[in-house]
């Protein structure tokens, strides 16, 4: 799998799974949308996202990483950075 | 994480319905196995294949039972209750030779009469799953505070889909009402909120005292607490979590003998959810399903009392508990 594979499919699971957490999210999210500010994401949603992205990648995020969780874009590297790891 | 063997009938490519029988490892000492053998007997009328292995002395250490669960698919541990959770197993599973988890839980073991009382509620337990027409509900249970409400939320939304749920938290219903609601029989129930040794912040303080000396309703199959140490022995004899199973007011408890943190407590809600929506049937297989991937947040809880205690209730637990009243 490329690499622009790879960063699609993850970028379609972070979204997918945001809209779940947060069903009345609109379509077609910003890669920049920042989910504190923006989509008014409290700590109990960032957690959740987290959750099912280390269900997913078997990542296991420390919780002083959570604070890079800011952004879609933010998230897309973390797990990017991560996995290649 | 190694794959969890599925403990139901499954059909084979000829056709034929194949049966996976469970294997309980119990692991108790030699003078007490007769107050278990109501509890013996209502695993076998299931179908459970019970390997009893009893001992003399000392507690087996966790790496011989690690070694001893290889093939078995959960095991209980009974013995003297001056020990404490923490220091006889190493987490809620145990993992065997070829990387699978296997619930492991503890039974603190008092006296006949508190052994018995346990053994009779966990049989119980056991044969509402024989029932016809089962159901599965949860019991939702939270401190009153914004956090934790929200915690309680999120789960019901969760399970909306699949399981039907039953919110008890402390906004809605007292403690004495919340006590009685529990003994409907219902096959499970989440807390969330602080914890202690010796029992729930939330409700005004929840302590064994409150379930009364012998619990005169139904048993609720499982009953998980998501908090900090309400299975540490920090000052206490008996901790909250050990208390309820050999209360006879659960089959089996989950609580944690240390500090948690909230955001490991929320990964356990989430994964918990998961494996309910998944079809897990009894108290062991969800927890092993719903672990969060990190030792810190696992490692800290063990598991109370039958670990294949189902997650069905009784037969009119539903309809009864649908009957409590909460605040508006």
């Amino acid at each position: 799998m490329n690499a622009t594979t790879m960063t699609g499919d993850i970028l379609d699971f972070v979204t997918g799974e945001l809209c779940a957490i947060r069903p009345s999210l609109p379509a077609g999210l910003p890669p920049t949308a920042r989910y504190t500010a923006d989509l008014n994401f409290d700590s109990l949603d960032l957690v959740e996202l987290v959750a099912r992205i280390e269900q997913r990648y078997g990542l296991k995020v420390p919780d002083a990483d959570l604070q890079q969780f800011v952004s879609l874009d933010a998230t897309l590297q973390y797990i990017v950075t991560h996995i290649e790891r | 994480m190694a794959e969890v063997r599925q403990l139901r009938a499954i059909a084979s490519a000829g056709g034929v319905n194949a049966v996976i029988v469970p294997h309980l490892l119990l692991v108790v000492p030699k003078a007490q196995v007769g107050d278990l053998w109501v509890l013996l007997q209502a695993w076998r009328q299931r179908g459970i294949e019970v390997v009893v292995q009893t001992y003399s002395g000392e507690l087996p250490a966790a790496a011989r039972l690690c070694d001893a669960s290889t093939g078995v698919d959960a095991l209980l541990l009974a013995g003297d209750a001056r020990r404490a959770p923490a220091t006889v197993l190493p987490g809620p599973f145990l993992t065997d030779r070829s990387g699978r988890r296997i619930p492991a839980a503890w039974l603190p073991l008092r006296n006949a009469e508190s052994n018995r009382r346990f053994a009779a509620s966990a049989a119980q337990v056991q044969r509402r799953a024989r029932e016809p027409h089962q159901q599965m509900a949860v019991a939702l249970l939270g401190q009153w505070h914004p956090r934790y409400l929200r915690v309680t939320d999120r789960i019901a939304a969760l399970l909306e889909s699949c399981v039907r749920t039953l919110r008890w938290t402390s906004d809605v219903i007292g403690r004495d009402d919340m006590v009685r609601a529990l003994g409907t029989g219902l096959g499970l129930g989440f807390y969330v909120g602080h914890g202690r040794p010796s029992g729930w912040v939330g409700y005004q303080g929840v302590r064994r005292h409150h379930f009364g000396a012998s619990h005169g309703g139904e048993p609720i199959g499982a009953l998980l607490s998501l908090c900090c140490r309400t299975a540490s022995r920090r000052r206490i004899g008996l901790s909250y979590a050990e208390s309820l199973p050999l209360q006879g007011v659960a089959a089996a408890s989950f609580g944690a003998t240390s500090e948690t943190l909230h955001t490991d407590n929320t990964r356990w809600a989430i994964g918990l959810c998961d494996a309910l929506v998944a079809g897990a049937e009894t108290v062991g297989e969800l927890i092993v399903r719903g672990a969060p991937p990190s030792a810190s947040a696992y490692a800290p809880y063990r598991l109370i009392g039958d670990p294949l205690a189902p997650l069905t209730s009784a037969r009119t637990a539903v309809f009864d508990a649908l009957a409590v009243t909460t605040y508006p």
